[in-house]
């Protein structure tokens, strides 16, 4: 990239002024720095579905394979693959939409790709758990390694999952640099080792045109 | 061949009780290096052998050959196909030179349902797992319905094989499609895969695995499978019973049929038995225009039926379908 194309870009992104960057900054930093009341709860009730889903798990892995699902001879992989498809569409989507905008050189979409990518991380580990889930041995995982089959339509379900989880950690990692870095200057009452991790993962970005080479 | 051996023993120290399937895995690791020496110390073994048992004997037996003539023989020129030692063959290794073929006479059965009994007391499962199963099969609304006993067709071209992800099911040279349950992840692919739906899940319901417990498996040579087929989380089917065909024995449902509705046999051989009455296989196939189930599929089922033309027992709506839930 030559000096002037890097000098027209950086005078692209000032596009918002200091108070509109104030507000954005004040959006990212206030649920870090209190949660309230109603959020409090909110997060409680993740937490409970989560358990229950944890729970139900165990049951199912001690009690029988099928009690929690109902599955059967016929319907033997049920709710679990629907869900699998379902994650995987769903995290598919997200990667695409952070290319499409991407290819496509819209600037608005940045604040978007990140909503984008979490769902897509999100919805892949679901999808893993949906399928480690529905196996009748999931203590035999490893077997996929050692003894794989690259015929086997299985083999390429583990190695899509494990693409697009790399894939997606990394598209949702890049555009959050500037936010971690905003974290590390602007959180100043964090534990000494949140402030580390968030000098770590900003790698040091500063926002300068020279740091985008 | 020393260094397999030193790995088995080693393996061995590691986990005694996975000694020979670890062995077999190295072996199949060093195959190529394996297989060839066997072949020379084998070759070798042969020759002295054949050297050593020349001298020994000179007993002469007399034996009918194909023919109908009466010739005397050396009694060690005889092979004992019973005695064969079949103990170095693995889950995996088909039983050499058979091509097992299971051929199910629609015209006699009733319905006893003896067979799925049979399979179920061998296999140590109970209702409503069944790898044998009966149902009732009605072609078209004006023809008469007749049972339909079925298990694992045991295809030349199986597609569960195809797209298991470890290879925990196979195609054995005999023509078995087994299952190695100690390797079986539960994806339940093969599941998807099987046309027939032969294949069940061991879902580990409490009153099942309580009677694994309760009722060890070969603790009778009559009620002895060497498959492992009752793993909870793991798939399983009929095995076409590997343990009494290696034997010279029939398979369970053949031998708990009361009326014979079911033949087993070698198609090498070209012979097809229900334990009473023997076939020429390929006669029979063409005498009773026999076929196999969804051929346009391209499976190549090892079972063939024959149609139930002259029906031995009439049709009962009384007896009671099972597996109509299925």
């Amino acid at each position: 990239m030559s000096k002037e194309t890097i000098k027209k870009d950086s005078t692209q992104y000032e596009t918002f002024t200091q108070e509109e960057y104030m507000i954005m900054k004040d959006d990212l930093l206030r649920p870090m720095r209190k949660i309230r009341l109603g959020g409090k709860i909110w997060i409680a009730f993740l937490v409970l579905v989560c358990c229950a889903g944890v729970y139900a798990y165990y049951i199912q892995e001690t009690k029988s394979k099928y009690v929690t699902v109902s599955l059967r001879d016929i319907t033997f992989w049920g709710v679990y693959i629907s869900n699998f498809v379902f994650f995987v569409a769903l995290s598919l989507v997200g990667v695409l939409m952070s290319a499409v905008l991407k290819l496509t050189n819209f600037e608005w979409y940045r604040p978007l790709s990140r909503i984008a990518e979490i769902i897509a991380v999100a919805a892949i580990m679901l999808a893993g758990v949906s399928i480690v889930a529905a196996m009748g041995r999931p203590d035999r995982l490893h077997y996929l390694i050692i003894h794989g089959r690259i015929q086997s339509p299985i083999v390429w379900d583990i190695i899509v999952i494990m693409t697009y989880l790399a894939t997606s950690m990394v598209l949702l990692y890049i555009p959050l640099i500037p936010s971690l870095s905003t974290c590390k200057n602007h959180l100043t009452n964090l534990p000494k080792w949140q402030l580390k991790m968030y000098k770590f993962l900003s790698f040091g970005w500063e926002g300068t045109p020279e740091g985008v080479m | 061949m020393s260094e397999h051996t030193e790995n088995s023993h080693k393996n061995e120290e590691n986990n005694p009780s996975d000694a020979t399937e670890a062995g077999r895995r190295k072996f199949l690791k060093f195959g190529v290096l394996a297989a060839g020496l066997s072949v020379v110390g084998g070759g070798l073994q042969k020759v002295f052998s054949d050297e050593s048992k020349s001298t020994l004997t000179e007993e002469k037996v007399k034996v009918l050959t194909a023919e109908g003539k009466v010739v005397e023989v050396n009694k060690n020129a005889i092979a004992h196909p019973a005695d064969n030692n079949l103990s170095h063959l693995t889950e995996r290794d088909g039983i050499p030179n058979r091509k097992f073929i299971m051929v199910i006479d629609l015209a006699r059965c009733a319905n006893a349902r003896k067979c799925v009994e049979g399979c179920q007391k061998m296999h140590n499962l109970l209702p409503p797992i069944e790898y044998m199963k009966v149902r009732k099969m009605q072609d078209t609304p004006l023809t008469s319905p007749y049972w339909f006993p079925t298990a694992c067709y045991h295809c030349d071209n199986p597609p569960c094989t195809k797209v298991c992800p470890v290879g925990a099911t196979f195609k054995r040279s005999d023509g078995i499609v087994g299952i190695d349950s100690d390797r079986c992840i539960g994806c339940k692919f093969c599941m998807a895969a099987c046309p027939y739906s032969a294949r069940t899940f061991n879902f580990g319901r409490p009153e099942q695995v309580e009677f694994n417990e309760s009722h060890p498996k070969c603790d009778t040579q009559e009620n002895c499978c060497v498959t492992n087929g009752g793993a909870v989380g793991t798939v399983s089917k009929c095995d076409f019973c590997p343990s009494h065909v290696a034997e010279g024995r029939l398979p369970t449902c053949i031998t708990a049929c009361p009326n014979g509705t079911i033949f087993f046999g070698d198609e090498l051989e070209d012979v097809v038995t229900n334990g009473e009455e023997t076939f020429r296989l390929k006669k029979l196939l063409k005498d009773r225009s026999a076929y196999r189930e969804m051929e346009e599929l391209g499976t190549k089922p090892r079972v063939y039926f024959l149609p139930p033309v002259k029906r031995l027992f009439p049709f009962e709506d009384a007896t009671k379908a099972y597996n109509t839930e299925e």
